[in-house]
């Protein structure tokens, strides 16, 4: 009963206090909206210009065959000046210069050179960009030759298009959790640390540990409700993204998540003494989890003990688990590897938390 | 005011190792660790043919470069998508009955299935397969004595040997003193409100402009202190050329700083719990100042109400500024309005300060 009311009695605080709300709001609606929408990896509408000295009919059609999806053309240049001004204002991500007698040249088998210039300052356009602008040359002039006799047919699965909003959206999700799993409950700790009230508490009947396993399952049923609503109110509806497997699914992995990131925050709260410890331990322990999660670098472009490291990472499993009910559909009980390491490091990092808090008192 | 706030940071050992690790851990991490090459991919093969051919291309595409390993071969359709499924393989080649035999009549198609989970990835895969057929088909015509007259030459302009890690690196520091100054300063007028001691501030002869400037220059001597060790390390680990002139990159890295510390203390003192502080700093300068300041995307590719957006962000013009000095060493004429820009910045974000925190409970 006690704990019940110690429960409410968080939760309450929770609500109370408008200013964490409002953020826990933003970050789990307009946050994740602006991630999903906002920010697109691959090449999209990128815009490039020519500098065509040939301006001949081959030229034009070259031009032509640069698809609508990836690149954008956006104009003729005429002089290297011109060239330089694009590309230090940032308004190309790349520059086609095709030669003099670039039409003759071709016809008569002479040879010649198309330039693709890129904006190096670029980070993962500037790749893209020359890859697929080597292709659709290469494809041009092959086609006016011959026919090639390989072919491969690339099949993109789960995401045809490549779309980088399914991901993204996520994504973001999943690093929010995160990050207010990790903060959330050891804030609520250290705040009674910093009044004093822990003081109180010691010489109250209650016993520490209900008081320490209230606060941290108080703040992961919050954070599991903002999840719910994320997921069906931005993700699905705002941001349009499909959802493959089934939401319980997606749920209760989230709550095994919950146990373990919130064991972690009762580590941090039992280093800090005050709120300027634990957010910069937040940040801290945050930042090796987001990377090793291998969310942004592949885990298998990592150096070797990198690689290793990773398995320490929680995220790591609560990625490929999440990623797997919900872009590919697969059901919670195929994913038993990911479910055994999260309930292992949870149980773990739960226990060894709250013991850790219990004797600092 | 200044000396206090650093004594009680110098005394509280663990805030002063966090303070100074945490810029430093993010830099490190991030601009060691965000590599957006794709290395090593495990495949899969699925070969209905088992010729000649299709074990000569597996072995083409896995054993000249480092960006495939063949991790296993199928027998089904079944077990391809379950590996693929399962995050066992990223790609799996899959060679259809007569292969060969279509490929000796001239069209030898087969397929590569891709994991679509991770779209960056999936488009680079694509390309490395793509570019690998490009070139077989060229060596095939050349076996038939066929020389391609044209040629395709790729330059990296600012930085030619398309170092990424370069570009990375300084988009990095960018970020971190977006975050790091604003995080550490959040705090500094809110913490004074939960335990209290605000009051002795609002009885106290201290005026207004005082405090909170005594606040800026704590937060700001600070964030000074992590900027050198940052710089430090951009030029000496990351070993990234500087072109343009050191002291202007300092000068604008200064002014940077002083308007993220200023933009943390608005936050401090908009907001009564730290907490929400902090949440509310993290929430909001870590995404924009990844997203729209062509970090990672570029910022051409942006439509018109993202740019819009983008110009409202300061970091947005210090990215700008960074990439400008270092990669390009842009003229002095044009890192004035981006540098003028920032000081606008930071006028508007200390006047509200000062407009925003009054000397008495609301």
């Amino acid at each position: 009963m006690t704990f019940f009311v110690l429960l409410y009695k968080e939760v309450v605080q929770f609500l109370r206090n408008r200013g964490l709300l409002l953020f826990a709001v933003y970050a789990f609606t307009l946050d994740i909206y602006l991630a999903a929408t906002g920010i697109d990896l691959t090449l999209k509408n990128a815009p490039f210009y020519a500098q065509d000295y040939d301006f001949s009919f081959s030229s034009r059609e070259l031009l032509s065959k640069f698809p609508h999806s990836y690149f954008r053309f956006s104009g003729y240049l005429l002089s290297d000046r011109d060239v330089e001004k694009v590309l230090f204002s940032d308004r190309a991500v790349g520059v086609l210069r095709i030669p003099f007698n670039f039409e003759k040249d071709l016809k008569k088998g002479v040879k010649t050179e198309v330039e693709i210039i890129v904006n190096g300052a670029e980070v993962s356009s500037s790749y893209l960009f020359s890859a697929y602008a080597t292709q659709v040359i290469y494809n041009f002039i092959t086609g006016n030759f011959f026919n090639p006799t390989l072919k491969v047919i690339p099949r993109v699965y789960f995401n045809q298009n490549c779309s980088s909003k399914i991901f993204m959206a996520y994504s973001e999700l999943l690093t929010v959790i995160t990050l207010f799993l990790l903060l959330l409950p050891a804030s609520a700790v250290v705040l009674e640390k910093e009044r004093g009230n822990v003081e109180i508490l010691i010489v109250s009947p209650l016993p520490n540990a209900v008081f320490m396993v209230a606060k941290s399952i108080s703040m992961g049923l919050i954070v599991l409700f903002f999840t719910a609503l994320s997921l069906f109110f931005t993700v699905e509806q705002i941001v349009e993204v499909p959802f493959k497997g089934r939401e319980t699914d997606f749920l209760l992995l989230t709550l095994l998540y919950v146990f373990t990131a919130s064991g972690l925050s009762m580590f941090i709260a039992s280093l800090s003494e005050n709120m300027l410890q634990v957010s910069q331990l937040t940040i801290l322990i945050l930042i090796p989890i987001l990377y090793l999660s291998g969310n942004w670098t592949p885990i298998e472009a990592m150096p070797k003990l990198l690689q290793w490291l990773s398995a320490l990472s929680p995220l790591k499993y609560y990625i490929d688990g999440a990623l797997a009910i919900a872009i590919k559909g697969m059901p919670l009980k195929e994913l038993t590897s990911d479910v055994i390491a999260l309930f292992i490091q949870g149980g773990t990092l739960f226990a060894l938390g709250n013991y850790f808090m219990i004797r600092k008192i | 005011m200044v000396r206090k706030e650093l004594r009680e940071l110098l005394r509280d050992k663990i805030s002063l190792i966090t303070v100074l690790l945490v810029p430093l851990s993010m830099m490190l991490v991030f601009g060691y660790g965000l590599k957006l090459e794709i290395k090593h991919v495990p495949v899969g093969v699925l070969d209905f043919d088992k010729s000649y051919l299709s074990r000569e291309i597996v072995s083409k595409l896995t054993s000249n470069s480092e960006y495939f390993l063949v991790r296993s071969y199928f027998s089904s359709i079944e077990e391809a998508d379950r590996a693929i499924s399962s995050g066992k393989v990223r790609g799996v080649l899959v060679f259809p009955f007569n292969f060969e035999g279509d490929f000796k009549e001239g069209n030898g198609k087969f397929q590569f299935l891709i994991d679509g989970t991770f779209p960056y990835r999936a488009e680079v895969i694509k390309s490395y397969v793509n570019g690998f057929i490009s070139r077989e088909n060229l060596l095939l015509a050349e076996e038939r004595g066929f020389a391609l007259p044209v040629k395709v030459k790729t330059r990296y302009w600012f930085n030619e040997s398309l170092n990424q890690d370069y570009v990375v690196a300084v988009g990095t520091l960018a970020v971190v003193l977006a975050i790091a100054p604003a995080v550490f300063s959040a705090l500094l007028i809110v913490k004074e409100k939960e335990s209290g001691s605000i009051y002795n501030v609002y009885v106290s002869s201290i005026g207004k402009s005082e405090y909170l400037l005594g606040k800026l220059l704590s937060g700001f001597t600070v964030s000074l202190f992590n900027l050198f060790i940052l710089l430090g390390i951009l030029v000496f680990l990351f070993k990234v050329p500087v072109k343009g002139s050191f002291i202007i990159l300092i000068f604008v890295s200064v002014l940077f700083i002083l308007v993220s510390t200023s933009f943390g203390l608005l936050i401090s003192a908009f907001f009564s719990s730290q907490a929400a502080a902090f949440i509310g700093t993290v929430v909001l300068t870590v995404v924009p100042s990844i997203l729209y300041t062509g970090y990672i995307t570029p910022v051409s590719s942006m439509d018109k109400g993202a740019l819009l957006t983008a110009h409202l962000i300061p970091t947005f013009y210090y990215m700008r500024l960074l990439k400008s000095i270092v990669f390009k060493a842009a003229p002095l004429s044009l890192l004035i309005s981006d540098t003028l820009t920032l000081i606008v910045f930071f006028l508007l974000l200390f006047s509200l300060n000062h407009m925003l925190f009054k000397k008495r409970e609301k």
